[in-house]
């Protein structure tokens, strides 16, 4: 009778929720707090690992991941199993925000995305070459 | 790469030293059917792919594997109308049971807001009788005709049925009823498991099966190869031993836990190397699961890079 309804734990209800929150925090130099509204561990592990992700352009072609130097700490937590939210904490070394840090983030994260859809792509027209043929 | 203790599975021994690959490096690849698959049906067989995802990071192996679970839409029951059911099993039990059977229903093909019914009619007539998943039937719907005028021959050409006609639904007796009426709609597995397309999707980190083969060879590499349950080894014409197959092994360190074998072998996880498993329930080909669990993470990150760019405007 007074369960919530079903949908509420994915859907974002646009009228009094706000997808993203994000605060300064005080207490820390350098931090900020994000909040992920209906969003699970699918988002918050992947935006964890590519905030200690940076992406240098070492040439034309090649495109190198390495340690993200400016990211001094890049935490989640999913504070409670009936709410569907992340909670992320972002320090950074001062040298950018915690904000372009994590905007940094999402644009590799995109890149790499990108290229994991056009590897599986080719592989596939391969696979279903090869089935074809046998 | 990681490499896996002899007496704890579940330590890690250390990190071994491991350069992050460039990020052109990312590897999908096709692997061919193990063994052990020659015991599956061949019908069952189209249901499953093996691929490998190389070079990335766990966090985008384990995101793809949850957005197949959970996140790649199809059709299920979603309501049912009982309008007679005098069987002995009850509404709320048999509702349930209906709502798990999966649908052959793309839901690329359902037009937004269209809802499919599935009617299923039965009366039992002189020896008691089973009532199966084919009895549930496709019916155009009347009540959507304002929107959806074509329902019918729309979707004569796709054939909206159960994926198997032959799961137990019911037993009747003479001159019980059945009598309902089941509304399908599109939605995703994170609402309930009906509505996920796979019944399993896993993947395994590959193993990697260092031989010392200055010791492990003669007599010790025939104890050693015995050892082996999985068949990983094969012996050398020189009598040296060699990890034919790691991708078999299970890390069960049977290869590694007896003291006159220490030293000539050595196990490790290659930390950036996925082994996929998936398995369909039906209602899509599994390569095609994959594919639009990939078309959902791209969705997902393009959208986050969209939110999270727009909060610099505002704040």
């Amino acid at each position: 009778m007074n369960a919530p309804d079903r949908e509420e734990s994915v859907l974002l209800d646009e009228t009094t929720e706000v997808k993203v929150g994000y605060k300064v925090d005080s207490k820390i130099v350098n931090s900020a707090d994000f909040i992920f509204v209906k969003e699970d561990h699918t988002l918050g592990n992947m935006m964890r690992m590519y905030m200690r992700i940076a992406l240098a352009k070492t040439s034309k072609s090649h495109r190198k991941l390495l340690e993200d130097a400016t990211v001094r700490f890049a935490g989640y937590r999913h504070p409670h199993p009936l709410e569907t939210l992340i909670e992320m904490k972002v320090r950074t070394d001062g040298s950018v925000t915690a904000l372009d840090a994590i905007q940094n983030a999402t644009t590799n994260l995109n890149k790499e995305i990108r290229l994991l859809e056009e590897r599986f792509r080719d592989a596939r027209d391969q696979y279903n070459e090869s089935v074809g043929m046998m | 790469m990681f490499r896996v203790d002899d007496d704890a599975p579940h330590r890690l021994f250390g990190r071994h030293e491991q350069e992050f690959k460039g990020l052109d490096e990312v590897r999908v690849d096709f692997v061919p059917p193990f063994d052990e698959d020659e015991l599956v049906a061949e019908e069952e067989k189209k249901l499953r792919v093996r691929f490998e995802l190389r070079n990335t990071d766990p966090a985008i192996a384990n995101a793809l594997r949850r957005i197949m679970i959970a996140e790649v839409e199809t059709v299920a029951v979603d309501q049912i109308g009982m309008m007679q059911n005098t069987s002995i099993i009850p509404d709320e039990v048999l509702v349930h049971r209906v709502a798990m059977v999966p649908l052959a229903v793309d839901p690329r093909h359902v037009r937004k807001g269209e809802a499919l019914f599935f009617e299923l009619t039965i009366t039992c007539k002189g020896k008691p009788q089973n009532v199966y998943s084919r009895d549930l039937l496709f019916q155009p719907d009347e009540s959507q005709t304002a929107a959806f005028p074509d329902q019918k021959e729309y979707w004569s050409k796709f054939n909206p049925r159960p994926v198997h006609s032959d799961i137990l639904l019911a037993k009747l007796l003479p001159g019980q009823q059945i009598h309902l009426r089941a509304v399908c709609t599109v939605g995703k597995g994170q609402d309930h498991a009906k509505w996920s397309p796979v019944a399993t999707a896993t993947y395994r980190i590959m193993p990697k099966v260092d031989v010392n083969t200055a010791r492990a060879n003669g007599e010790l590499a025939q104890a050693i190869k015995q050892a082996c349950p999985r068949d990983v080894f094969d012996i050398e014409d020189s009598g040296a031993l060699v990890a034919t197959d790691p991708r078999r092994c299970t890390m069960c360190r049977e290869c590694v836990r007896l003291d006159e074998f220490k030293g000539c072998v050595e196990l490790y996880r290659v930390s950036d190397h996925f082994i996929f498993s998936v398995e369909s329930v039906g209602s899509l080909p599994p390569l095609e699961i994959v594919r639009r669990a990939i078309l959902v993470l791209k969705a997902k990150a393009v959208a986050w890079k969209r939110h999270l760019h727009s909060l610099q405007a505002t704040s």
